[in-house]
């Protein structure tokens, strides 16, 4: 059957009575049986007592009926009420997305084409979420105020390509544009949501240990997934069609579209911690392991429309599957620029101050001059390059108020030297310039790990290999603290941290500060752990 | 008698609901072009900001072709200073063949290149240039959607009465097209 594009829209519009029908009809019955089940047990149990009234069956009257029918419809109506009020919210509370930050290189490139896809479509407001994930994966969801997202996991991040990103951006906003991802997540928050919440209770050890009420609950949650498959697929697969041809109208670009689909489809998709339910809000079902029970037509029928559109055969994405299998990796020497480079190994800065160049002076001693500002020239040490200070992308943390303040209060936990606000693969971290430890936040060790997959030195690559023997000698569940007579102290709020190992598959001592969820690698511990997480087959099996 | 009146009157009541649906939906979307310009005006204004910040940022690093620097600078207060759209065209299209060349210019400079802030600056450049390129396909489909639905029969008519006319597409020459600005970083 040939799907027009008014079919579609009159499937969609259908779609929303048939929700509501169902709805109805499910509260109608649920009533229903409530009150014939109290009303016999409580005829029959008085018929019994006292043998006025014989026992029976006894039907529901017709004044009850319309009782529970007008019931039935005052709470249908306050469950579409509730699923629709603050329904975005909750699917990125469960999805575990969080908000952008600007500053990120990364991020900054992802907020651009958001940017460029919104105002393609007129200045849509969109604002962008993360999911740190490898998985290779994007989503979007709106409702009804106008509230919309465009979520994108880290992997899709660090192995999309620019135009690649752009195509796949320009879907997700597509599908919010068309109206298609507010009906997805309307149809998806009725039931899924729940689902989801539901499912992770049963994840819970407590409730697996009592097996009964885990039982229980695992049977609501596949009674709530068949449900909400089976309202999900009120909805065509073909509207699927119409959103790939909305995107490739807005970038312009079938090919990169379709070879973002192909690699999605052939990368790992990672732990997105997404339940069934939630799964066709994503461009590419990330838990749909049998193609025919996808919410999603196939994706090789969407590749080869794509591809037909760009004039193209299936030849160009081969060159992804030998690159997906030896891809070669940028060693970590080759990744720093030469100029860069001799930055970096520059112990400090001359500041020209009253005609003179006084110095050199390290980062927190230039943060302690009173008269040095934006405009003081400044030059590196070993180098004649002179500019402003403001030009120098290093100094930046000493003219943010807000950055210099958290970064004087902290210090090394080893050799008490000031930490610095460096950038490690796009992500703010703190590192102390004597001993070279790190301290970073727990999530953005994940986004690290996900991030650019480099090569590293032997000696860390050895290091790694042991690292990895001594988890499978050992138990992988075996992530409890370390027992230690010297425990070091929180950079940030001072209290004792735990050493531990930092997951199961990486089993590199680490200290962990669980008031702050900061983690502190000593100098090639963080190295040691990203060596590990690209040697495994299933990476988020060591993202903590 | 009583019967032609009714239906003069029925049928003036039908001419005046198509009247008043067919001004509305003229008022509809040239609103929608006025609004869809305004969408190309944000990011031409956003784009000589940025120019402004970078002329200022390699200032110091590009020290014998301060003549492209000049002209850049010359385009960009052109760019800012235009009103109608004919002139807007004029001046965006200098400035964008301004930026070719004055990118050209910067690829004779590493270090400039290699400076986290200039990669940034340059990142927002190249997706303002995208930006642009989408509102100007969002304004010309909107300009296109309005100019078809006042010239056909009988919307003309009305139009003509009202005083409404065809708008003007936003173009950029063929040339500077091409010219848009490529840098390996």
């Amino acid at each position: 059957m040939v799907y027009s594009y008014l079919k579609i829209e009159k499937e969609k519009t259908r779609f929303v009575y048939i929700l509501f029908l169902i709805l109805i009809t499910f509260h109608f019955l649920t009533f229903f049986l409530a009150w014939f089940v109290l009303k016999n047990t409580f005829i029959n149990y008085g018929a019994l007592r006292s043998g006025d009234i014989p026992f029976g069956i006894y039907p529901v009257s017709v004044l009850a009926v319309i009782v529970i029918l007008f019931f039935s419809l005052i709470i249908t109506v306050v469950h579409l009420f509730l699923t629709a009020n603050n329904m975005v919210e909750r699917i990125v509370t469960v999805l575990g997305a969080y908000p952008v930050d600007k500053k990120d290189y990364y991020y900054n490139k992802l907020y651009n084409l958001l940017e460029e896809a919104s105002v393609a479509v007129g200045g849509m407001k969109v604002k962008p979420l993360v999911i740190a994930t490898s998985g290779v994966n994007i989503f979007s969801i709106s409702d009804y105020s106008g509230n919309a997202y465009v979520g994108v996991t880290e992997g899709a991040l660090s192995r999309l390509s620019r135009s690649q990103l752009e195509s796949v951006v320009a879907y997700a906003v597509a599908n919010i544009a068309s109206g298609d991802s507010t009906l997805v997540t309307f149809a998806s928050s009725i039931v899924g949501v729940y689902a989801a919440y539901l499912a992770r209770f049963v994840d819970q050890e407590y409730l697996v240990e009592t097996t009964f009420n885990g039982g229980v609950v695992a049977i609501v949650v596949s009674f709530m997934l068949m449900l909400n498959r089976k309202v999900l697929m009120l909805l065509s697969m073909e509207r699927i069609f119409k959103v790939d041809a909305l995107a490739v109208k807005l970038s312009r670009n079938p090919q990169s579209l379709a070879e973002s689909l192909y690699i999605m489809s052939k990368s790992y998709q990672g732990n997105l911690n997404v339940s069934e339910g939630l799964s066709s809000l994503f461009i590419v079902e990330p838990c749909s392991l049998v193609e025919e029970l996808s919410l999603h037509p196939p994706i090789k029928e969407r590749i080869d429309v794509l591809l037909n559109l760009a004039h193209c055969d299936s030849s160009i994405l081969e060159k992804y599957d030998s690159a997906m299998k030896n891809k070669p990796l940028p060693s970590k020497s080759e990744k720093v620029k030469p100029e860069n480079k001799k930055e970096s190994e520059a112990n400090g800065w001359y500041a020209r101050h009253e005609n003179l160049w006084l110095g050199p002076y390290s980062l927190n001693q230039l943060k302690g001059l009173s008269w040095f500002t934006v405009n003081h020239l400044i030059r590196r040490e070993g180098s004649l390059a002179v500019k402003k200070a403001i030009e120098d992308t290093s100094l930046s943390v000493i003219f943010n108020k807000t950055q210099e303040l958290s970064d004087a209060e902290m210090s090394c936990p080893y050799c008490y030297h000031g930490l610095s606000k460096e950038l490690l693969e796009g992500v703010p971290v703190n590192r102390c310039g004597l001993c070279k430890g790190v301290l970073v936040p727990r999530v953005s060790v994940n986004i690290i790990l996900i991030r650019e997959d480099l090569s590293f030195s032997e000696e860390i690559i050895r290091l790694a290999k042991l690292m990895r023997s001594e988890s499978l000698t050992n138990s992988v569940a075996d992530q409890g603290a370390i027992k230690t007579p010297f425990l070091i102290s929180c950079p940030k709020c001072n209290k004792k941290m735990k050493r531990k190992f930092f997951s199961g598959y990486a089993r590199v001592e680490v200290d962990v500060c669980i008031w702050c969820d900061l983690i502190w690698f000593d100098r090639g511990e963080l190295d040691v752990v990203q060596a590990i997480y690209d040697d495994l087959p299933d990476k988020d099996q060591i993202i903590g | 008698m009583y019967e032609l009146i009714i239906i003069v009157g029925l049928a003036g009541l039908i001419f005046f609901a198509l009247t008043a649906i067919t001004y509305n939906i003229i008022v509809y979307h040239r609103n929608k072009v006025f609004r869809s310009f305004s969408q190309i005006d944000v990011q031409l204004k956003r784009r000589c900001d940025l120019i402004e910040t970078l002329i200022s940022f390699v200032k110091g690093y590009i020290i014998y072709e301060s003549e492209v620097l000049a002209s850049l600078a010359k385009a960009r207060s052109e760019a800012l200073g235009a009103r109608k759209i004919s002139d807007k065209q004029a001046a965006e299209t200098d400035l964008t063949n301004r930026l070719s060349s004055f990118l050209i210019v910067v690829e004779k400079y590493p270090e400039l290149k290699a400076q986290e802030v200039f990669r940034r600056l340059f990142d927002d450049i190249i997706s303002t240039e995208n930006r642009i390129a989408f509102a100007r396909q969002f304004y010309n489909d909107e300009v296109t959607t309005f100019n078809t639905i006042i010239e056909k029969f009988p919307v003309n008519v009305l139009a003509a009465f009202i005083d409404v006319k065809p708008e003007e597409l936003f173009w950029i020459t063929v040339l500077s097209e091409k010219l848009v600005p490529k840098l390996k970083l």
